[in-house]
């Protein structure tokens, strides 16, 4: 029996063993889930909720004072410039403080936006009893801002020199401005700070793209940027685009706010938009627009519109912006192949295949083929100038022709427009006619270009988006780019504008669109030559000049597609940005390269 | 024991238009129904159990919850504020480096490329202050506002976002500008321009100074979110006490419930019991205390009952005894009566001695064999055989009998009975042989202790009763002898011989028989003033009686107490004289 006790309590000990063991592991379990922090885990992707309006950008004010007390008139000139800067309120109620009761009256901020660098101020020097100061303020003029808040530098490169005279008086024992120059001057810093660019889009005429105006977007630390992007969208183009592209919004739409909210940026308008886009194309181009604009800040987002809150009648008007890179104002995308004629063959540039011959193009029949243009559609076209004479087009699908678009002995290039009409301008009795031609029948259609008829055009490109030109002409002061755009309506080129000045022997051998905005433009001085990217929008250089030696021609397409050059005799080189030189496709006997359009 | 008539009630008139009640009569009225009320709250929580270990759950949990949650509260603020501004220091000092580093001019020429627009813009500055403002703006994004102040230069304050400059207050630029070496924080109000609404915000200030004069740089860091953060979680802290106090409630209404309906369901069947059920038993569940509590109850109910029964059964079997013995000895009796009679006619020729025994047994047969009928009677009662021969009667038909019956006797004793009755018939359905028996009962009874005085017969009757009462001057009564003169074989002076031959079973008997008639049977007596006893019956048999047309106290009795009552001292040996020579 006493050897029997120990038995049955065997288990029984073990079992009470276990519950314990499980009351620990309660207890530890327990203990653990109140710690806060588990001391290991799985590694997790440290992204952080991103803080703040995705729809505005952070901005720096100047802080308007008040005049300082007993302020001697340099400084009360400095506070007024600066309180002027300051964009908190639109009357510049602050700056106001600093001008006699005159001048007030007088003064307004509405008077246009100068823009200037390199300030100094001299003050006549003051003498006891002297109720009258003179302040001058001597600067360089970089450019003005016009009534469409597009930024036009001056005319010369460096700036003019600008001096301006304030003239003070003392009212109530302090100095005060009686007199200032009129409208806003703002500094170079003040300008940066106050305005951002950005790229407004709008729909080009009669086709699915989207033509790019560039306009300084000013801050108002009341609203978003987004909402002020979206409210200069709808006061419609800048002055030279006006006519040749198509505002989808109309004039009576007003937006009431522009949000994030979550993956959806929900702009509001009034009802005017509902009347604004009661037609699909109408529709259509209205999304193209607010996608492309808002890209910058809306990134990947999709866009909602609202009317005064509510859902759009009919549904939700939800913009996806994936669904527009069609759109795409640049028109060419990454794939697009840039070609040329050897021994009248067509080619396309391809390093790998060693540039295959393409079997499309009709029999040249002896005719000996310049100046390649290639259209961007469907079924493409090529035009080139005849030796004798000519615009001659042929399709690229086998069988096809060489037919006579555009007669005439010596017209310039040819250039595609993303219609399929092709452009040429001919120099006839002394004037440049400008012809445009949509097929081999009847005469080509003269299009009105007065700024151009008395001048001698070397070479007319018309941009890929359709709605703007880049001329070489010539009005016997020397070569100039020209840049204007195209009124399809009333059939005229229009508001040319210089972008690139003549200067003293220089030679303007090229010019190509690179993409919306950019125009390359190929410059001859005394042998050494060198290619230029210049912002058409802006109207300013966009990147300093490369070295381009032996180069005659160019062309260009978006990045990342690299720019192309012929090489005077007859060689093909493209630019790479990596090694920043020009590296040989073809040796020789090639004609220069073209992409297509531009 | 007091007279029923009060308790029906008189009908006051009523009035016939409701009168307006005066602001003081409302004020009353509704201090009357409050105390009302409040009574009737009291009533309740002193007589629930659950109600108060409910409430007293209630506050206790209440208070510890609130107790705990502020302090809870206290700590969650503390860690989360700390935290903001330990963060904010560190990157309020960054900024200030990196303001100072800009705005010294031989640091300023490396730096700028370095200090390039980040993604892109063409935003490059070229006065230092606008670079660091720049780079602040840029470090800041939304999370946090700088204000950039020079005093000493003109045009040279800067802010970044939309803060508005209002947001410096002056306690915090003074405090800055005077303290130079270490950065001043406050809380305060961040205002934005175009919004009116405040911002709960920590201010940093610091104070650099550079070649162009001192710059003073303010941070502002909005609290909103943890503000936000802080209110929710207080919130949170709120709805989890106040469900917790709920739920601590319910536990306590749920044990308390678990204690107390069974305490409950004890405490009626106790009543129960107590009202007379002895079959009344508790349900038994489980085994705790409750259920130890029920079977201890039940135990005790059966015990009781066993006990009770018990005595019925002996009680019974005494009854029947009785009733045996009175029935068996009637035989011998007779025999002994007949025996006895022959002995009584011939006693004149025995001797006088002998004579004198005859006459004395026959005497005390007599009384043997009326103790005999009424120990008959009696058993009758309490073998529950005594039925009543209903027949509607005239009152005073009844009464004048009985007052015959008892004249010879009366005249014996040289006592006057006045008799007092209403000049109209009384009729009434009662069995006239037991209520003459009663009366009789009652008018020998005053006889023998009335010790000669005049007795008063008053026979009364309203519309549901009608009520003798048979009032005595003699010795009275003695405090508590009211109920104990009804007992059986029950004697006031027991060293005082029976003169007329009571049996000591008259009043038991009357007082059974008025029982049975559903009517009432009562004394009062006080010593030295005599006694009265009334007998009250209902004139519809079956009908309960509510109340009696007589007062048992005599009214000369009652006005002479209420006149003592309301006397003044002085005049009360007066009184007292007058009654007394009444």
């Amino acid at each position: 029996m006493a050897t029997d006790r120990p038995l049955p309590s065997s288990p029984l000990r073990s079992r009470r063993l276990l519950g314990g063991l499980a009351a620990v592991l309660l207890v530890v379990l327990a203990c653990a889930s109140c710690s806060t922090v588990p001391p290991v885990g799985n590694v997790f992707p440290a992204r952080g909720a991103s803080e703040g309006d995705p729809l505005s950008r952070p901005f720096v004010r100047i802080l308007a004072a008040d005049p300082k007390p007993n302020g001697s008139p340099n400084e009360i000139v400095s506070g007024f410039l600066a309180a002027a800067a300051s964009f908190d309120d639109l009357t510049r109620t602050v700056a106001r403080k600093y001008l006699t009761g005159e001048a007030q009256r007088s003064w307004s901020p509405y008077d246009g936006i100068s823009i200037y660098d390199q300030r100094s101020l001299t003050s006549d020097p003051l003498r006891d009893g002297v109720q009258e100061a003179r302040v001058t303020l001597r600067t360089t003029l970089l450019g003005t801002v016009d009534g469409d808040s597009h930024y036009v530098p001056s005319e010369t490169e460096t700036g003019s020199e600008l001096t301006m005279g304030f003239t003070l008086i003392k009212v109530a024992g302090q100095w005060r401005i009686s007199s200032a120059p009129a409208g806003l001057l703002l500094s170079n810093d003040d300008f940066k700070r106050a305005y951002r660019p950005f790229d407004l889009t709008f729909a080009a005429d009669g086709a699915e793209g989207l033509v790019v105006d560039q306009v300084r977007v000013p801050i108002n630390p009341r609203e978003s940027l987004a909402k002020s992007l979206v409210d200069r969208l709808i006061d419609g183009p800048t002055r030279p685009l006006q006519g040749a592209v198509r505002p989808a919004l109309g004039t009576e739409v007003n937006v009431n706010s522009v949000v994030a909210d979550g993956d959806l940026v929900v702009i509001d308008f009034t009802y005017g938009i509902v009347e604004a886009v009661r037609d699909s194309a109408d529709r259509e181009a209205l999304s193209a627009q607010l996608a492309w604009t808002l890209k910058p800040m809306t990134e990947s987002r999709r866009i909602e519109v609202r009317v005064n809150g509510e859902t759009f009648p009919g549904g939700a008007f939800i913009i996806d912006p994936r669904d527009y890179d069609r759109f795409n104002p640049d028109v060419l995308s990454g794939e697009a192949q840039a070609y040329f004629l050897q021994q009248g063959k067509l080619h396309v540039i391809d390093k790998e295949r060693e540039n295959p011959v393409l079997p499309g193009p009709g029999d040249a029949q002896g005719r000996r083929f310049t100046d390649l243009a290639v259209s961007y559609e469907r079924s493409a076209k090529i035009a080139a100038l005849a030796q004798d004479g000519g615009v001659w087009v042929s399709g690229m699908a086998p069988g096809s022709q060489w037919q006579r678009w555009i007669p005439g002995a010596k017209p310039t290039a040819p250039s595609w427009d993303r219609y399929g009409f092709v452009w040429s301008v001919v120099r006839d009795d002394g004037t440049s006619k400008v012809y445009r031609s949509g097929g081999p029948s009847g005469p080509p259609t003269l299009v009105a270009a007065p700024q151009l008829t008395p001048t001698d055009v070397s070479a007319f490109r018309v941009a890929r988006d359709g709605a703007r030109v880049a001329v070489i002409s010539d009005d016997g002061h020397g070569q100039r780019v020209l840049v204007g755009t195209i009124d399809r309506a009333k059939l005229q080129v229009q508001n040319l504008r210089v972008l690139v000045p003549a200067e003293d022997a220089q030679e303007i051998s090229d010019i190509a669109w690179r993409d919306a905005s950019t125009l390359l433009v190929l410059t001859k001085k005394k042998s050494e030559r060198e290619l230029t990217p210049w912002s058409v929008t802006q109207g300013i250089r966009a990147d300093t000049a490369k070295a381009a030696s032996r180069i005659e021609s160019i062309t260009a397409a978006p990045d990342p597609l690299p720019v192309l050059a012929g090489t005077a005799d007859g060689g093909i080189v493209a630019w790479d940005p990596q090694k920043k030189q020009w590296t040989t496709l073809v040796k020789s006997g090639a004609s220069p390269p073209v992409y297509p359009l531009g | 024991m007091s007279s029923p008539t009060p308790a029906r009630g008189p009908s006051r008139p009523k009035p016939k238009k409701k009168a307006r009640r005066t602001p003081r009569q409302i004020v009353r009225g509704v201090r009357r129904r409050a105390r009302r009320t409040a009574g009737k709250a009291r009533r309740v929580w002193r007589r629930s159990l659950q109600l108060r270990v409910v409430t007293s759950t209630l506050v206790i949990s209440m208070t510890v919850v609130a107790v705990l949650g502020f302090f809870l509260m206290q700590m969650i603020d503390t860690a989360v504020l700390r935290g903001r501004i330990n963060s904010a220091t560190s990157e309020a000092q960054a900024n200030v480096t990196t303001v100072a580093s800009y705005l010294t001019p031989p640091v300023v020429t490396p730096n700028r490329q370095s200090a390039s627009a980040p993604d892109g813009d063409d935003v490059q500055m070229d006065s230092p202050v606008d670079q660091a403002a720049d780079a602040l703006a840029r470090r800041a994004e939304s999370r946090y506002s700088v204000v950039i102040l020079n005093a000493d230069r003109v045009g040279d304050d800067r802010g970044t976002g939309n803060v508005d400059p209002r947001s410096v207050t002056p306690k915090l630029r003074d405090k800055v500008r005077q303290v130079k070496d270490t950065p001043q924080a406050i809380y305060t109000s961040l205002y934005y321009v175009g919004t009116s609404k405040p911002v709960p915000a920590l201010a940093i200030g610091a104070l650099v100074p550079t070649v162009y004069g001192d710059y003073e740089v303010y941070h502002f860091f909005p609290l909103d979110d943890d503000v936000h953060t802080l209110s929710l979680v207080q919130q949170w802290l709120v709805v989890v006490g106040v469900a917790l106090v709920l739920l601590l409630a319910a536990v306590a209404f749920l044990v308390t419930r678990q204690v107390v309906t069974p305490v409950r369901l004890t405490r009626q069947a106790a009543e129960r019991l107590a009202a007379g059920r002895l079959e009344e038993r508790l349900r038994i569940r489980g085994e705790d205390d409750l259920a130890r509590l029920a079977v201890s109850f039940n135990e005790m109910a059966s015990n009781l009952a066993l006990k009770i029964h018990q005595l019925e059964e002996l009680s019974h079997v005494q009854r029947q005894f009785v009733s045996d013995v009175s029935h068996e000895l009637r035989t011998p009796l007779t025999t002994v009566r007949m025996a006895a009679d022959l002995l009584y006619e011939a006693r004149e020729d025995f001797e006088p001695a002998a004579a004198r025994s005859a006459e004395l047994m026959q005497a005390q047969l007599e009384r043997f064999e009326s103790m005999l009928a009424d120990l008959l009677e009696i058993s009758r009662y309490d073998a529950g055989a005594a039925t009543l021969d209903i027949d509607s009667v005239d009152m005073r038909d009844v009464v004048l009998r009985a007052v015959g019956d008892s004249q010879p006797l009366a005249e014996r004793k040289a006592t006057r009975l006045d008799l007092r009755l209403p000049n109209e018939p009384c009729m009434a359905e009662v069995d006239s042989r037991r209520v003459e028996r009663i009366l009789r009962n009652l008018l020998f009874n005053a006889i023998e202790h009335g010790e000669g005085r005049d007795i008063v017969v008053t026979l009364g009757a309203d519309r549901d009763a009608v009520a003798v009462a048979v009032r005595d001057h003699g010795v009275g009564l003695k405090p508590g002898e009211e109920n104990m003169v009804f007992d059986r074989f029950w004697r006031a002076d027991p060293s005082r011989a029976r003169t007329i031959g009571g049996t000591g079973l008259g009043l038991a008997i009357s007082r059974e028989d008025a029982l049975l008639h559903g009517g009432w049977l009562q004394a009062w007596g006080v010593q030295g003033e005599g006694s009265q006893f009334r007998l009250s019956l209902p004139r519809q048999a079956g009908t309960e009686l509510r109340g009696s047309p007589l007062p048992l106290v005599p009214p000369e009795i009652e006005m002479r107490r209420h006149w003592r009552g309301a006397a003044t001292p002085v005049l009360a040996p007066a009184i007292e004289r007058h009654f007394d020579g009444d």
